[in-house]
């Protein structure tokens, strides 16, 4: 049989204990202390019945750190592959929100071979204000932001396994407010002193 | 109006979990996992069609078959709606929750931002109960949140009108009628020998026992739909997170299955299935081994060959496994004599 351990080790080696028993999933193999994601799991209790019990999720709890490296891997080499002129910003903010071009154009209502041309910074540029706006919307981004780049300093105190190196000297946060004019909005930038 | 009273559980999966809550609150007794076995939930199938990236596999049934499988074999009447314009379902929820009635609605997972932003992908398939609205915020049950949970009026609508695959439209449902006797004897039956279809008869060679072996046979090719070593790696890792951590309570909703037989061994006064209940659980053990390994090949980045049949090994003993399991759980059902003692 294979058990999820209790404790928050980073070391997915000691994700699984097989102890090779005729024993199957007990309750109290699967506490696991992740306050921030709490799942439901089925598991044999102490009276032989099977059912369910919260715990915290193990995944999120040990891996949390390899899925934000892995996001900022993507949204560095993005980045700078977007200042190179090599892709649009809407190809930036698609792969940014985990879509593809299949669903971004059945999310836009725009059809597949115009959403191909606009991930190209050729077809970006000829694009009209009222495709960007479609792509704004779905990309939960106002339409300014297709045409910056915006760099902020995130808190990541409450990550456990966060290893980087963060200047809190810096760490301030972005409001953007939406305005009446639905290509307008406000952007403030506050500095925490 | 503020929050209808209403029993908030959290749930191994949305929309079993949903299911089971809306009908407790309608007076009905019944548990996640018979809600999940009586509409046939286990299942498996491997997809990878000329439109999508990356192939995707699925340990259950079809959005929506739990809600209609169930209501089918036990008589419960669901009234459900889709709407093309988002005010109009705004209003006829609104409604609904004035009048008391806690309504379940389709979502994109995205715009629940209760859970954190790093947790949030966009899944056009979740399913929350709105138990309430105050101002421009509404109160929701989610199955996947510890507490009740608020959200404000322009992220829900957004979330029920979200475009792209299996768009929610605005989709709602809420029980409309519960039978006063439901023959759950024969709900159990139904539901185990669509089980056993699903899993072994459905004439598609990527769906059940044959989509576990189709799995196993085409994993090798994975690396060469992959852009880059990070992405290959995100995705041998959602082989565990789908099996162990997405809404299935572990070992791809085999666990919550096993609850199930157990619960059925009773109803139908059978104690093989008793023991059977006992096999699943070892049959999700297994499939904690597909995602060890799987874990192991995303996080050590040996996405070579061997490595990747190896787990492709332990999805053909699965496949194994479980083509025994069902013809034996049909072949069970099928000499079981129905006793007529459980309606309820």
């Amino acid at each position: 049989m294979v058990f999820f351990v209790t404790s928050m080790s980073k070391d997915i080696e000691l994700f699984y204990i097989y102890a090779g028993n005729e024993k199957t999933m007990k309750e109290k193999d699967l506490e696991v202390d992740c306050p921030w994601q709490q799942v439901v799991l089925y598991a044999e209790k102490d009276d032989g019945t099977y059912g369910p019990m919260q715990t915290g999720s193990y995944m999120a709890g040990t891996n949390i750190s390899e899925h934000f490296r892995v996001t900022e891997n993507l949204s560095r080499s993005l980045t700078e592959q977007l200042k190179a002129g090599t892709i649009s910003p809407v190809y930036y903010f698609m792969m940014v929100e985990g879509l593809n071009a299949d669903e971004l154009a059945g999310r836009t209502g725009i059809s597949k071979r115009r959403v191909k041309k606009h991930l190209t910074p050729a077809g970006f540029s000829k694009m009209k204000i009222a495709s960007l706006k479609k792509y704004a919307d779905v990309l939960n981004i106002p339409v300014a932001n297709m045409f910056q780049i915006i760099y902020t300093v995130q808190n990541r105190d409450w990550d456990m396994g966060y290893q980087g190196e963060i200047d809190k000297s810096k760490t301030g946060s972005i409001t953007q407010k939406k305005t009446g004019n639905p290509l307008i909005i406000e952007t403030e930038v506050i500095i925490n002193k | 109006m503020s929050q209808i009273p209403f029993r908030h559980i959290m749930a191994a999966h949305c929309e079993s979990g949903t299911v089971a809550a809306l009908l407790n609150h309608h007076g009905m007794s019944i548990s996640e996992p018979m809600v999940f076995g009586i509409a046939s939930g286990i299942f498996f199938a491997y997809l990878k069609t000329p439109v999508m990236d990356f192939p995707m596999f699925a340990v259950r049934s079809m959005p929506g078959h739990l809600r209609s499988k169930f209501a089918e074999r036990t008589g419960v009447r669901f009234r459900t709606r889709k709407y093309r314009s988002p005010e109009k379902a705004e209003r006829e929820l609104n409604d609904l929750l004035d009048k008391n009635q806690p309504v379940a609605v389709q979502t994109d997972f995205f715009y629940m931002n209760y859970f954190p932003a790093w947790y949030r992908i966009h899944v056009n398939v979740h399913f929350v109960t709105v138990i309430g609205r105050e101002g421009d915020k509404y109160f929701v049950s989610d199955s996947y949140h510890p507490q009740i949970a608020e959200i404000d009026r322009e992220s829900l609508i957004k979330g029920r009108f979200a475009g792209g695959s299996m768009a929610p439209k605005g989709f709602m449902f809420y029980p409309e009628h519960v039978p006063e006797r439901i023959d759950f004897e024969k709900a159990v039956r139904k539901g185990i020998k669509g089980a056993s279809w699903n899993m072994l008869k459905i004439p598609l060679p990527f769906i059940g026992v044959k989509g576990i072996r189709r799995f196993a046979d085409k994993i090798t090719e994975w690396p060469r739909y992959a852009r880059d070593e990070d992405y290959l790696a995100d995705k041998i890792f959602r082989i565990t997170i789908f099996l162990e951590d997405q809404g299935t309570g572990g070992g791809g909703f085999r666990f919550l299955y096993a609850s199930f037989l157990q619960e059925a061994s009773k109803v139908l006064n059978n104690p093989a299935l008793g023991e059977m209940a006992r096999e699943m659980m070892k049959i999700g053990d297994g499939w904690r081994e597909v995602s060890l390994a799987s874990a192991k090949v995303a996080k050590q980045r040996d996405f070579s060959r061997p490595k990747l049949e190896e787990i492709g090994d332990l999805l053909r003993q699965r496949a194994d496994i479980e083509e025994s399991f069902f013809k034996r759980l049909d072949k069970e059902l099928s000499n079981h004599k129905p006793t007529g003692s459980n309606v309820l």
